[in-house]
């Protein structure tokens, strides 16, 4: 049966090109990925390779012609011995390509947001719950506390970074958990963040609930490729089907007298990334209620501390529940009208 | 490269072979490979897929000998050139060529596309378009296996342009340290894009570069699937019984250019016409099944199942919508 040979594509942005030279002639005998014709794109000059065994029955196209669109007929192939049509068939052997070219599918108008991104964005404020009775406890012991009370509370999740385990943590925020939950869950990494990022995203992709502890989140720059691309990204690029639970934490922000490579912040950086949460706590009942969320979020959430906050102390409720909801401004007082 | 030749010996010659059952799979798995991206490559011609696509023609072998000795669980995880991964994962060819045409009824529902497809039930961890990222997330993937306490081993696929990546080496490390059950395999294609490994690597022994951390390593005919097979099965049982990584490196060749828009000018026409006369995976196990009695006619009737199975997902692809426009702010966040 004749086949049309088209005009093919060759770079994602090639709409038409030029047909530069034919290697083969009519008559000539045809084996898969021989090479045809030659074919200059925007880009380069390219062989295109037979994708059929055959023989060139007919050359419509003649080398030297300019501005060719694409899946224009060039050439026909035949069947030995079969007599060679003169113009190239209506139907191809695949399905006419034409209506499915992107460029031919204009979208109309602006696509709108699905209903629930918009009310999540508009939450009602609703008033606070109160979680009761409070303690004063420092936002060190409240981040504490909350991967404490996690770790306990679901087998999945997990801390590693470096210094947070046998030296109990580089800021003494995992002081403790090493004896509490073994070397199996208290995880000291090697001085290599770019690796152990990328291994905790790829154990997250798997359904485990990895804490990423930063000695300070300047270093997460080291990893910022995993977080954005690995972690933030796999949700939307793989429809759906692979969430990335995890939580990067550490000291964010300006520090005391510690130079510009130590005191960058990453709040807008991170915040600007489609597929990350991000929570800059303030107080010991914001760290705490807040990186518990983080932790149970199924989405990667970067969590930003303040060192210089570390050692403050603040009213924490003692509730053992006690969690804030991420994304929901809390009302600190009213304001005259 | 002595040492390295050394070692292709041991792998061609002492290694157990198949069994003719398995040759026929063999042949069969890499045909629908070969088939199936020769289609794609017709399919993005005609504008049908658009972006970036990277063809596993000529490197066959490679994935259908390590899938041969893997079992249910064992998770996968590899570079932008995917699509031979996938299929032999056991991802259908409708799914995986819905998505090269970026259509609803594709793996990723239309918005990954070539280098971006996953498969939650075949544990295929992607198709990941950043050369060396697949490597730090395969090592997760294997510290996963571990820690949930499983035999499960996971396979990280990368390229001879991926070794000297930092993370690689900071993965090697860690996989190292933490005996993780992780098979790293370097598809040594000799090109990293248009850059020869000559150029790019002052290792020339890929095969080695895990040894400062005790990677055991070998060197294999990626050409030639019971070669593969058997260093697989060897590896994969190493990563099983818990002693941690392995490395293998495959010297295998991709006939097309690194991707469609590479003209492929670094090597000479008739380097890649001699691989394809002398070293072609395919070829080679037709040769083993008819020397071993099997029939043109029944190697015909594979060959003519497969082009109805790739036929099919061509036909499937172009018949299948484009994702809603909506779709685009969909699976961003996941509800709380």
């Amino acid at each position: 049966m004749a086949t049309d040979i088209l005009m093919p594509a060759l770079s994602p942005t090639m709409t038409e090109g030029a047909l530069a030279r034919w290697v083969k002639a009519e008559g000539d005998a045809v084996s898969i990925g021989d090479v045809l014709a030659e074919i200059e794109t925007d880009k380069a000059t390219m062989e295109v390779e037979a994708v059929e065994s055959g023989v060139l029955g007919r050359i419509l196209v003649p080398e030297g012609t300019q501005d060719i669109a694409v899946n224009t007929p060039i050439a026909i192939l035949v069947a030995e011995g079969e007599a060679v049509p003169d113009a190239a068939s209506a139907s191809t052997t695949t399905s006419e390509p034409k209506s499915e070219l992107p460029t031919q599918t204009p979208v109309e108008q602006p696509p709108s947001a699905p209903a629930h991104v918009a009310s999540t964005l508009l939450n009602a404020p609703e008033p606070e719950k109160d979680w009761g009775p409070t303690t004063e406890i420092t936002v060190r012991e409240a981040l504490h506390d909350a991967m404490q009370a996690e770790l306990r509370r679901d087998p999945d999740v997990f801390l590693i970074g470096e210094e947070v385990a046998e030296y109990q943590g580089a800021y003494k925020i995992s002081q403790g958990l090493l004896a509490e939950f073994g070397d199996k869950r208290v995880i000291d990494m090697p001085i290599t963040e770019h690796g152990f990022t990328g291994m905790a995203v790829g154990a997250a992709l798997t359904g485990l609930k990895p804490i990423v502890e930063f000695m300070t989140m300047n270093f997460s720059m080291q990893a910022i490729d995993h977080i954005i691309n690995s972690a933030a990204k796999t949700l939307y690029m793989s429809g759906g089907q692979m969430g990335c639970p995890i939580v990067f934490r550490g000291p964010n922000g300006a520090a005391a007298r510690v130079g510009a490579q130590h005191s960058q912040c990453y709040g807008s950086w991170y915040a600007h990334v489609p597929g990350l949460k991000v929570v800059a706590p303030w107080s010991s009942a914001d760290a705490k209620g807040l990186l518990r969320a983080a932790i149970r979020d199924p989405n990667p959430v970067v969590v930003l501390e303040n060192e210089i906050l570390y050692g403050r102390k603040f009213p924490c409720p003692v509730d053992e529940d006690f969690i804030l909801p991420i994304g929901k401004a809390r009302l600190s007082g009213k304001g005259a009208m | 490269m002595t040492a390295g030749q050394k070692n292709v010996a041991r792998v061609g010659g002492n290694g157990p072979s198949l069994t003719r059952e398995q040759f026929i799979d063999a042949f069969h798995e890499m045909l629908l490979i070969r088939r199936f991206e020769e289609k794609a490559g017709q399919l993005y011609g005609m504008g049908l897929i658009g972006g970036f696509c990277h063809l596993y023609i000529g490197q066959e072998a490679v994935v259908v000998g390590i899938q041969m000795t893997l079992k249910d669980g064992d998770k996968l995880i590899t570079s932008y050139r995917d699509h031979g991964q996938m299929l032999a994962a056991g991802m259908t060819p409708r799914g995986v060529m819905a998505e090269l045409t970026g259509r609803a009824t594709g793996y990723s529902r239309g918005k990954g596309g070539s280098m971006h497809m996953f498969s939650r039930e075949k544990n295929f961890y992607g198709g990941h378009g950043i050369v060396g990222a697949q490597v730090a997330l395969g090592i997760g993937l294997a510290f996963a296996n571990k820690y949930r306490g499983t035999d499960e081993v996971s396979v990280a696929y990368f390229g001879d342009g991926a070794v000297n990546q930092g993370q690689v080496y900071e993965s090697f490390n860690l996989a190292a340290l933490h005996k993780l059950p992780c098979l790293f395999v370097i598809e040594n294609n000799l090109y990293g894009m248009g850059t020869s490994v000559e150029r790019a690597s002052a290792s020339h022994e890929l095969w080695r570069n895990g040894e400062p951390w005790g990677i055991p390593g070998r060197r294999v005919d990626g050409m030639d699937v019971a070669a593969v097979h058997e260093a697989a099965a060897e590896a994969v049982a190493h990563c099983r019984a818990g002693k941690g990584p392995y490395l293998l490196e495959m010297m295998t060749y991709r006939y097309r250019g690194h991707s469609m828009s590479d003209p492929a000018k670094y090597r000479k026409r008739e380097e890649v016409d001699e691989v394809r006369k002398t070293r072609d995976p395919i070829e080679h196990v037709r040769r083993i099944l008819m020397d071993a009695g099997v029939s043109e006619d029944d190697l015909r009737k594979i060959e003519d199942d497969i082009k109805a199975t790739v036929n099919d997902s061509a036909e499937f692809a172009q018949t299948s919508p484009e994702p809603d426009p909506a779709e685009l702010y969909t699976d961003v966040l996941l509800e709380a």
